[in-house]
């Protein structure tokens, strides 16, 4: 049995996560117009962090600021605040650092920094967990804007298989010009503070913040009444990746796969996404409401805290926990007469809740959409207590540098071809109808091409038809560099004040999740997809695999993925698929 | 016109990638979305950076890029009486 054991958020609003409740219940939004900070040339709305406040806070705990980045310091705040109130020791081999942040030290790239090691994720990871002195490699989640329940559902996962008994889970995000300039360059924020599911929205805005949130495993006949995630999936769109599917068919297909065989009974409410785009709310209602739910009430968030990205998924949760325990469906901040084509039950009031459980959604680019059912109590029957073993066989592997491939064993022709000029020539030798290929920058190349070549081996072989539209097929992917080359690349267009152009195309691949959307793309599948980092590739195996203990997830395309340039990455990806007569 | 038409077409191809395409391939008055080729809205985001970089026109509101980006005929008729650079 897993349960939540501790939490804390560090947000514009206030230090802990009680503060944070009644600071919303209260209607207190730090949303403020921000106009001339970083030199950016566009006033932007957003909520941001007071340093002063943060400063103070790591004082007390004993952080070292100039030892830390802003990002880093809020990380090991939530962290150390959550941990105070256990008994766990940080620095036992059996507790797990899992890290959600969609950009983490982004902002470095902006200075003339030195901390170049800042910039990957797992670097930035094992300094938070350091500070802890936790012996173990941290495992961060990049999973654009669901990465806080995604990370969630990976500690649900681990917990649940061994060897960790207690997952940290951080969730956090800063802003900078960097993100900033990337929203606005999709024209996604809004002048105004944001109104989720009005029908004056015009957008979101950003926010800072960091929410920890300690899982634990109890042994069997332990079990006492605790919030615990009675069932979750990720489901992907298949459609576009910074678009979501007009019929709302991966946060759809999330929605059932969480609720197949749950009791809804004592459902509160529905906590959405809610991030108050025009796409978003649509497709959000447009879930809700080929699920039959559209008579249970739903909130959002995002007009108290802004968009917190990474942070976003465990903040939300955590303020839905306070609100069930106080029978409360929090008002939705922003909103007034309803703006989507299905009925929506959304209050701008408070309301009172009744139910043990809510629903949290959340959708991201690359077309992830993430569902999870919280539910305090003791668990029932059934529910979150067993251990799955998902025995797995590898069907096919391929293995890439950026001098030669091999598709199980057998090594390809490349043309005296490396680098960059070789995934061109692999297009053209064993792809060569898909254009969209010359747009993507050099991880979804590489993922993309390494992909091809499974799946048509997979074909060959008769084991599957391609582009035949399927759930239970996830992809996830691992590597340590993330979207590294694309941050630089996006980081050159806005770099220079006289040739300030920010690209939107060079932004949304600034998310290495892209990479596993555009795989689902391409074949039609709408099964999990996920990207993960860690320092090495050691424990890629041992994730792909796990991902097949998730329900309805038979068979998975996944592996290490690593682009540090075009002169040099690797790949080697494999399918494996669930064996059912062990 | 007809100058400022073929520096669209390979602007066009240029800034969103169409590797497989020649300026050639691109017809005046075909549709840019939908059938014709194919783009989508990260790249009509993608033409009103170009239409700012390259002639100096802000477009703050995006819906209007649809009447604008319909062919490379409305497009260089836009950028001729707008174009600021």
């Amino acid at each position: 049995m897993i349960t939540k054991v501790s939490d804390y958020i560090v947000s514009p609003l206030g230090m802990g996560t009680h503060v944070n409740y009644e600071r919303v219940k209260a209607g207190a939004s730090m949303l403020r117009r921000h106009t001339g900070i970083w030199d950016m040339p566009e006033p932007f709305v957003a909520s941001m962090l007071d340093d002063g406040m943060i400063d103070q806070a790591c004082a007390e705990t004993g952080i070292s600021i100039s030892g830390h980045t802003r990002f880093e310091r809020i990380a090991i705040l939530a962290a150390a605040r959550a941990m105070q109130e256990t008994s766990i020791n940080p620095q036992s081999p059996h507790v797990l650092f899992v890290i959600a942040t969609t950009k983490g030290n982004v902002e470095l790239l902006g200075n003339d920094s030195t901390a170049s090691d800042r910039l990957l994720l797992p670097e930035t990871a094992k300094r938070i967990a350091g500070w802890f002195r936790n012996p173990n490699e941290p495992l961060v989640v990049c999973n654009a804007c669901i990465s806080g329940l995604d990370a969630q559902l990976q500690a649900f996962r681990i917990l649940k298989t061994g060897p960790y008994d207690h997952a940290v889970v951080i969730g956090a995000d800063v802003l900078s010009p960097f993100i900033v300039s990337g929203f606005q360059s999709l024209k996604a924020m809004s002048e105004n503070a944001c109104r989720p599911f009005d029908e004056d929205r015009a957008g979101l805005n950003l926010g800072e913040a960091a929410a920890c949130v300690i899982y634990t495993r109890r042994a069997d006949g332990q079990e006492t009444e605790a919030w615990h995630i009675a069932c979750g999936s990720i489901r992907n769109d298949a459609f576009h990746t910074s678009g979501p599917s007009k019929t709302a068919e991966g946060a759809y297909r999330a929605l059932k796969e969480t609720l197949e065989e749950q009791d809804t009974s004592d459902l509160a409410f529905i906590n959405v996404h809610g991030t108050a785009t025009l796409f978003n709310d649509e497709m959000e209602a447009t879930a809700i409401h080929r699920m039959g739910l559209d008579n249970i009430p739903a909130n959002g968030l995002k007009g108290y805290f802004g968009h917190t990205l990474g942070a976003s998924g465990v903040l939300e949760t955590l303020i839905s926990m306070a609100a069930v325990e106080d029978r409360t469906i929090l008002a939705t901040k922003g909103f007034e007469h309803a703006g989507v084509s299905h009925p929506a039950n959304l209050s701008g009031q408070h309301r009172t809740a009744t139910g043990n459980s809510f629903l949290k959604m959340m959708s991201g680019f690359g077309g992830c959409n993430a569902c999870v059912l919280f539910r305090k109590g003791v668990p029932r029957p059934g529910t979150n207590t067993r251990r799955q073993t998902a025995y797995a066989h590898v069907a096919h592997t391929v293995r890439m540098t950026s001098r030669d491939v091999s598709l199980d064993g057998k090594v390809l022709p490349t043309a005296n071809c490396s680098g960059a000029a070789m995934l061109k020539t692999l297009y053209h030798t064993y792809v060569k109808d898909y254009p969209k290929f010359h747009k993507m920058d050099l991880l979804c190349k590489l993922g993309f091409i390494a992909s091809e070549l499974l799946l048509e081996a997979e074909a060959k072989a008769g084991e599957s038809r391609r582009f035949v539209a399927r759930e239970d097929r996830a992809v996830i992917f691992v590597g340590r560099s993330g979207s590294l080359c694309a941050d630089k690349s996006y980081q050159q267009t806005i770099q220079c004040p006289e040739d300030y152009y920010p690209s939107p195309s060079a932004f949304i691949y600034t998310l290495p999740n892209i990479v596993a959307g555009e795989v689902a793309i391409r074949n039609h599948y709408h099964g999990e997809t996920s990207y993960l980092l860690q320092d090495t590739p050691a424990q890629t195996a041992g994730l792909v695999r796990q991902a097949l203990s998730a329900p309805g997830t038979e068979s998975v395309i996944g592996g290490w993925i690593e682009a540090q340039s075009p002169e040099c990455f690797e790949a080697e990806l494999y399918i494996i698929n669930k064996e059912h007569n062990i | 016109m007809e100058e400022l038409e073929k520096q669209l077409k390979q602007q066009i191809i240029e800034v969103l990638n169409l590797e497989d395409m020649s300026p050639e391939d691109i017809e005046g008055d075909a549709p840019l979305f939908g059938d014709g080729l194919g783009l989508d809205s990260i790249d009509a985001l993608e033409l009103i950076v170009l239409l700012e970089k390259h002639y100096g026109i802000k477009l703050s509101d995006p819906s209007e890029g649809k009447a604008i980006f319909k062919s490379i005929h409305t497009m260089a008729g836009y950028v001729a009486a707008h174009r600021t650079k």
